[in-house]
C-alpha cells in the first residue's frame, strides 16, 4: 500500500520555531471565539471571512488585555456594543486590519497574524499611506485561535512607522512587508503612552480636502474599470491613486460592497450616476420648499419662479418677470395631472440648457406625508427647435436607476417628465443624454432637515 | 521495525511527577503465544503485528482486551520516544532547552493510573492515547507514525510547547496565511519559472477557497483542531477546482496535490527562516528618549520641591499598588468561572508567599498545585504588574507635580514642560521597578525589602485580612 496519504510524515522538528521574546499571553473566552466566528460568517464575500475572523479575534484579545492591565482604558463595553461599526464589513473586506479604534484620545490599528513565532508582518498600505486610515499606534497581535490565546507581538507609533518606511517592501497587492524587529516589543510601554501621554505628540497628517474633486476627475476611469472587478481585488484593477479615491469615499466603498455579490454584474451606468452623487455638491431640496435661494442653487444656475396666479409680494420682483414660463408649465402640468396627482404648487425651478438643441428643465418639488418628498422633472424643447432624434432623461438614487424616459420626434409632445419619491436618506441624480451621446448631469438633490 | 517488548512494557506516570516503565506479564505471555515467530531482540514487522492486533481489537471478543493492552503499551513507548527526541532536538536546534524536559511532556501525555496495580484501560488512560487508538487505521499509517502525528496535533501539547516559547508551525498554517502576492515573490526569488508560479498560485487560490473556508465551518461545528491535515475530500475538491475536466481523482493524484502544496509550503518556510536569521534589531524608541531633564531653579526651591515631591511620591505609589492589585482581583472575580476563581485564590496566595515570605517561585509552584515555575510566572505576571503600578504612580505624580509647579512658578512654562515632567518621572519609576526586579532575581528565601515588594505585601495582607474577616 504505497498510495496512502498520511505516511509521508515530515520531520516535525522542522515545524518547530522558538519565540524571540517572552510574550504575555491573553486568554480568549470561548464566547469571544464564537462571536468572532459569527461576525465572519456575516461577511458576504466568502473568501474574506477568514480575515474578518482573525480581525475580530485580535480585537477581542486587545480589549481583554486592556481590561486586565489598565481598566481605565478598557474598550470592552464599546467593543461589545459597536463591534459591527468597528469592523465595518465593507472595509474589513478591503483593508485587512482593525483601524481607527479609539482608546481615549488615541487611535490605534490592530494587525492580526496567526503565529507567535512570525517575524515579518504584512500591513495594508491604506493604513500607512492614507490619512483617513492613519493611526497613532500600530499593534501586531498574534492569534492562536485553537489554543484560544493571543499575544501582543509589538507596536510602533505612526512617526516611527513613517521614519522606517524606506525599509518596507511595497507589494503590488497594496501591502507593505516589514520586519517585526522595527516594532517595540516592550508592550507595557504602549500602555504608558496610551495612559500618560497626549496624542498631540504623534501628529497625524491632515485629511486632504480635495478628495471629492479627485474622485470626480477619476469618474470616467473608474466607471470603466470597476465593472471589470468581477470578484477580483481592487489592486488587480485600479492604480493606487484610483484606489485612494475609492477607499476614501465611504459611500462608494459601501456601494461596491453592496453590488459585489458573487453573480451580479456592476452596472456601469448606475456606477457613473453614483460617483456623481457622492462627488458633487448636492442641492438641499428642503430650502426650495421654504423658498430660500442659497449659493448652491445659484451656483447651479437654478431660478425660482412662482406659478401663475400665485404671485406673492414676498418674492423678489425679478422673479415675477418669468411668469410667461409659468404659463407654459401650467399647461404641461394640466396634461400631466390627468395621470398624476399634483398638489397646487407655489413655486418651481427652472434652467435652460443646450444639449443638441435648446432645452428647458423644470423641477417641481413638494413634500408628502410620512416624511417623504417627491421630485418631478419636466424636460421641454424650447420653441423654435426641432424635436431631437432621441433625448434621454434618467433619474437614479443610491441603489439603482429608478426611471428612464425618452423623447422622440414621432411623439405628440415636445416634453417628457419623470417623477420619483424619496425619504430623508435619499439622494437623486438627474442625467440627460442626447442622441449623439452628449451627457448633462444636474446637481444631486437631497432632502436634509436643517 | 523495532523491539517487540514495546508491546508489553507500559510507560506510565506514578504520583505527581514520576515516569515508570513496567512489564505487564500477562500481556507478554499473550503476545508471545500469539506471535511466537517474534522473539525479544528480533526485528519485527510492526505493520503485520499492528494489523493483526487491530483486527482482534475490533472483531475478536476473546482476544480484544489483550490486543488493546498491547497497542496501548506500544503507544506509551512511542510517546516516550517522541518526548525524549523532542527534548534532544530542541536543544540541538535552538541551543537551549526552554526549561522543557521530556519528563514534563510525559506527565502531560501518559496514562496516570490511580492505583499501582491498575492496568491501562479507557477510563484511566490519557485522552491523547485514547484518541490515537480510536483514530488509528492500519490501512493509512503505522502506529508509530500515527502516534507522532496525533501527538503534534494535540492541543495540550501545543499549549505546553508554546508556554515554553516553542511554536509548531505546520505547512497548513503557513499556506493559510500566505497571500498570493507574497508567494509569487518568494517563488520568483527561488527562480521558479513563470509556468510554475502560475500553477502554484492557482493551487494556493484553490486551497484558500476550500481549506480556509471549511476551517471556519469546522470551527463553527466546535472542532478545535488547528490547521489540521487537509482531508481526502478537501484534496479532491481542490483537485476539482484545478482540473475540472477530469473524470475521477484517484488517491495517488490527490497525494500529488498534497505534495505540491507541501512543496509550496517549504519555500515559504525557508523564506521565514531566512527572515529570522537576517534580522537586525533597531531601537524604535530613540525619539522618546532624547528629551532633556528639567532643571530646578535654586537649591532652596529644590529642597522644598524635593520634600513635597517625596511625600507625593509615597502617596501615589501606595495608591497605585492598591489600585492595580485590586484591579487584578476584580478582573479575576468578574470572570465568574470556576477556573478564574481558582486562579484568584492561587494569585493571592502566590503573591503573599513571594512578596511577604520571600519564597522563591520554584518552591511556590508545588505548594499551590501548579506544575512548574513558568506556570507561576504566568499567573503572577510580575513584570506587567510592576509596570502597571509604575505607570499609575507616574500618572498620579504628574498631576501632583503639575500642581506644584503651577503654584510655584507664575511665569510662562516652556511648551514641552509636560513632556519633560513625564520623562523625569519615567526615570524615577524605572528605578523603583528595577530595584524590585533585582531583588526578585536573587531568589533567596528571605523577606523582601524593596519599596515595591513591601507595598505589595502590605496590600495583600490587608486584602487577606479583610476577606477572612
Amino acid at each position: 500500500m504505497n498510495n496512502n496519504i498520511y505516511d509521508s510524515m515530515d520531520d516535525l522538528i522542522d515545524n518547530l520555531f522558538d519565540l524571540s521574546d517572552n510574550i504575555e499571553t491573553i486568554e480568549l473566552e470561548p464566547e469571544q471565539c464564537e462571536k468572532a466566528l459569527q461576525i465572519s460568517q456575516d461577511i458576504r464575500i466568502e473568501r474574506k471571512q477568514w480575515h474578518v475572523y482573525l480581525q475580530a479575534l485580535a480585537l477581542f484579545a486587545f480589549a481583554e488585555w486592556l481590561e486586565k492591565r489598565e481598566p481605565s482604558l478598557s474598550i470592552s463595553h464599546t467593543v461589545h456594543q459597536e463591534i459591527s461599526s468597528i469592523l465595518k464589513p465593507e472595509y474589513a473586506n478591503l483593508i485587512n486590519a482593525v483601524y481607527n479604534l479609539q482608546i481615549g484620545e488615541f487611535k490605534v490599528c490592530l494587525i492580526p497574524i496567526i503565529s507567535f513565532s512570525e517575524d515579518g508582518v504584512t500591513i495594508p498600505r491604506a493604513v500607512v499611506d492614507i490619512a483617513e486610515f492613519n493611526n497613532h499606534f500600530y499593534i501586531v497581535i498574534a492569534v492562536e485561535e485553537e489554543l484560544e490565546i493571543a499575544g501582543i507581538k509589538g507596536f510602533i507609533s505612526y512617526q516611527d512607522l513613517i521614519k522606517y518606511k524606506s525599509q518596507f517592501q511595497l507589494d503590488k497587492d497594496w501591502t507593505y512587508q516589514l520586519s517585526l524587529t522595527l516594532f517595540n516589543h516592550e508592550v507595557d510601554e504602549l500602555l504608558m503612552y496610551l495612559q500618560c501621554y497626549s496624542p498631540g505628540l504623534i501628529p497625524l497628517p491632515a485629511i486632504p480636502n480635495n478628495r471629492q474633486t479627485i474622485l470626480a476627475q477619476m469618474q470616467r476611469q473608474l466607471v470603466n474599470l470597476l465593472p471589470q472587478l468581477n470578484n477580483r481585488q481592487l489592486w488587480e484593477v485600479l492604480t493606487w491613486e484610483q484606489g485612494v479615491a475609492v477607499l476614501t469615499n465611504h459611500e462608494l466603498v459601501k456601494w461596491l460592497y453592496d453590488n459585489s455579490t458573487e453573480n451580479s454584474q456592476i452596472s456601469a451606468l448606475h456606477l457613473s450616476d453614483f460617483i456623481t452623487m457622492v462627488s458633487q455638491q448636492a442641492v438641499n431640496i428642503q430650502r426650495w420648499l421654504d423658498n430660500q435661494i442659497d449659493d448652491v442653487m445659484q451656483a447651479f444656475s437654478w431660478q425660482m419662479s412662482p406659478m401663475r396666479g400665485q404671485l406673492s409680494n414676498a418674492l423678489p420682483s425679478s422673479i415675477r418677470e418669468s411668469s410667461n414660463f409659468s404659463q407654459e408649465l401650467a399647461g404641461i402640468l394640466a396634461e400631466i395631472r390627468r395621470n398624476l396627482e399634483i398638489p397646487n404648487i407655489a413655486n418651481y425651478f427652472h434652467q435652460d440648457i443646450v444639449l443638441e438643441v435648446s432645452l428647458r428643465i423644470y423641477v417641481i418639488v413638494w413634500s408628502l406625508p410620512d416624511d417623504e418628498w417627491t421630485l418631478l422633472v419636466v424636460l421641454k424643447v424650447l420653441p423654435g427647435n426641432q424635436i431631437p432624434y432621441s433625448l434621454n432623461l434618467r433619474i437614479s438614487d443610491q441603489n439603482e436607476i429608478l426611471v428612464e424616459e425618452q423623447l422622440q420626434p414621432d411623439t405628440y409632445h415636445d416634453y417628457i417628465f419623470a417623477q420619483v419619491i424619496g425619504n430623508y436618506e435619499d439622494k437623486f441624480l438627474v442625467t440627460l443624454t442626447s442622441s449623439n451621446g452628449e451627457v448633462r448631469t444636474l446637481n444631486p438633490f437631497v432632502f436634509i432637515k436643517e | 521495525m523495532g523491539v517487540v517488548s514495546r508491546y508489553w512494557i507500559w510507560v506510565r506516570v506514578i504520583g505527581l511527577s514520576t515516569c515508570q516503565s513496567i512489564e505487564l506479564k500477562e500481556v507478554k505471555a499473550f503476545f508471545q503465544q500469539e506471535f511466537p515467530q517474534f522473539t525479544p531482540g528480533n526485528d519485527v514487522s510492526d505493520r503485520d503485528i499492528q494489523r493483526q492486533l487491530m483486527l482482534w481489537l475490533r472483531h475478536d471478543d476473546n482476544r480484544r482486551q489483550m490486543a488493546e493492552l498491547c497497542l496501548r503499551c506500544f503507544i506509551s513507548n512511542q510517546l516516550r520516544h517522541i518526548s525524549i527526541t523532542l527534548e534532544k532536538n530542541l536543544e540541538e536546534k535552538f541551543g537551549k532547552t526552554h526549561d522543557l524536559t521530556s519528563n514534563q511532556i510525559l506527565l502531560l501525555v501518559l496514562d496516570k493510573p490511580r492505583k499501582i496495580e491498575e492496568m491501562p484501560n479507557f477510563s484511566n488512560a490519557s485522552t491523547l492515547i485514547n484518541r490515537i487508538l480510536e483514530t488509528f487505521d492500519t490501512e493509512k499509517s503505522n502506529l508509530s507514525t500515527w502516534t507522532t502525528r496525533i501527538f503534534y496535533s494535540d492541543r495540550e501539547v501545543k499549549n505546553l510547547l508554546l508556554y515554553h516559547g516553542i511554536e509548531l508551525v505546520t505547512d497548513w498554517m503557513i499556506l493559510s496565511y500566505v497571500t498570493p502576492v507574497k508567494l509569487e515573490k518568494i517563488l520568483k526569488n527561488n527562480l521558479c519559472s513563470a509556468g510554475e508560479i502560475q500553477q502554484s498560485l492557482q493551487l494556493l487560490n484553490a486551497y484558500h477557497q476550500i481549506y480556509r473556508n471549511q476551517l471556519l465551518q469546522t470551527r463553527k461545528a466546535g472542532t478545535k483542531s488547528r490547521y489540521p491535515e487537509p482531508t481526502e475530500e478537501q484534496l479532491r475538491q481542490i483537485a476539482e477546482k484545478l482540473f475540472p475536466n477530469r473524470r475521477n481523482y484517484p488517491l495517488d493524484f490527490l497525494q500529488d496535490v498534497r505534495n505540491k502544496l507541501q512543496n509550496i509550503a517549504r519555500f515559504i518556510r525557508e523564506e521565514r527562516i531566512r527572515i529570522r536569521q537576517g534580522i537586525t534589531s533597531v531601537n524604535p524608541q530613540d525619539s522618546w528618549d532624547n528629551i532633556p531633564e528639567s532643571n530646578h531653579n535654586s537649591e532652596e526651591e529644590q529642597s522644598e520641591f524635593s520634600r513635597l515631591y517625596n511625600s507625593s511620591f509615597d502617596a501615589c505609589f501606595t495608591n497605585a499598588v492598591k489600585k492595580i492589585i485590586e484591579a487584578r482581583i476584580t478582573y479575576f472575580q468578574a470572570k465568574k468561572t470556576a477556573k478564574y476563581q481558582k486562579k484568584l485564590k492561587n494569585f493571592v496566595e502566590a503573591m503573599h508567599l513571594f512578596h511577604c515570605e520571600g519564597v522563591p517561585m520554584t518552591e511556590i509552584a508545588p505548594s499551590i498545585n501548579l506544575t512548574d515555575q513558568p506556570a507561576i510566572s504566568r499567573l503572577l505576571e510580575l513584570k506587567g504588574l510592576r509596570n502597571d503600578i509604575g505607570r499609575n504612580t507616574s500618572l498620579c505624580l504628574k498631576q501632583c507635580i503639575l500642581k506644584l509647579i503651577q503654584s510655584q512658578f507664575d511665569d510662562d512654562l516652556p511648551p514641552d514642560w509636560e513632556l519633560k515632567v513625564q520623562n523625569f518621572l519615567d526615570k524615577e519609576i524605572k528605578t523603583v521597578i528595577q530595584e524590585a526586579e533585582q531583588e526578585a532575581r536573587n531568589g533567596q528565601r528571605q523577606a523582601m525589602n524593596s519599596k515595591m515588594a513591601k507595598a505589595i505585601c502590605e496590600y495583600i495582607c490587608h486584602y487577606l485580612n479583610s476577606s477572612r474577616g
